[in-house]
């Protein structure tokens, strides 16, 4: 499945998946959507420094969802916008 | 239910599992039957991918269209003229969440992708624990999600026996 990685790691790393509890599986994608949306943020704040805490959460929103929708849910962006 | 008010998102949101729990739980409390699928579920299995939403199969009838949306909308982007369209063809709609910005994609019932029959197969896989969370609810084949903080039942796809 992975292209990276040898079958045989590949094979125990799913076990050792499998055989954790049902909970840990949820809290590890729970936990691998907010590291990904903590990189994003990171990478938002390099691009805009001066940016408020609220300013970079709207401009994440539109890399989640995309400059459509995010403005269907939360209303304009501010300039420059975050997607060219 | 559009367009809602816009509350923005917030600099220290829900996590997407608290904003799974808070779905299932309005699910459960307005009797609509739902199927987890997709990353949430397949991590049961020993796949853990990376996802931007929750996947949900859902048996939504027009008639809980309403209560649907008058559960949800406080915290979450709902358009019900989407979602009635969705119904009418079979196909999918989303929510999503203002304060996190995390997304549910619905995916009706007898649908394109998804069949009755499928449907009609999940099984209650297990209890997860999430936050604060009490095991309360124990029924043999429904998924339950017991209160709005508790203990959810994870349904999944099993063939059945026989069946490659």
């Amino acid at each position: 499945m992975l292209s990276d990685t040898h079958p045989d790691v590949e094979r125990m790393q799913i076990t050792i998946l499998r055989s954790m509890p049902s909970w840990r599986k949820f809290r590890l994608v729970n936990d691998l959507i907010v590291t990904g949306r903590k990189l994003a943020l990171a990478g938002l704040r390099e691009r805009f420094p001066g940016a408020s805490a609220e300013e970079l959460q709207r401009r994440l929103a539109t890399l989640l969802l995309g400059p459509k929708v995010a403005q269907r849910v939360y209303g304009p962006e501010p300039d420059p916008p975050t997607v060219r | 239910m559009a367009p809602n008010p816009i509350p923005p998102p917030s600099a220290d949101p829900a996590e997407p599992l608290q904003v799974l729990q808070r779905v299932i739980a309005s699910l459960e409390a307005l009797g609509i039957h739902y199927m987890l699928v997709g990353s949430f579920a397949s991590s049961l299995h020993g796949f853990a991918r990376f996802t931007q939403d929750a996947d949900l199969i859902v048996d939504l009838f027009p008639s809980q269209l309403d209560a649907f949306a008058q559960a949800l909308a406080s915290d979450f982007y709902v358009d019900q003229g989407l979602i009635q369209q969705a119904l009418k063809r079979g196909t999918s709609f989303n929510i999503i969440h203002f304060e996190s910005s995390f997304k549910v994609d619905f995916f009706i019932v007898g649908g394109r992708n998804f069949s009755k029959a499928e449907f009609s197969r999940r099984v209650l896989r297990r209890s997860i624990r999430v936050r604060s969370s009490k095991l309360t609810c124990r029924l043999p084949k429904m998924p339950c999600f017991q209160s709005s903080i508790g203990t959810a039942w994870v349904v999944e796809f099993r063939k059945p026996s026989g069946e490659t």
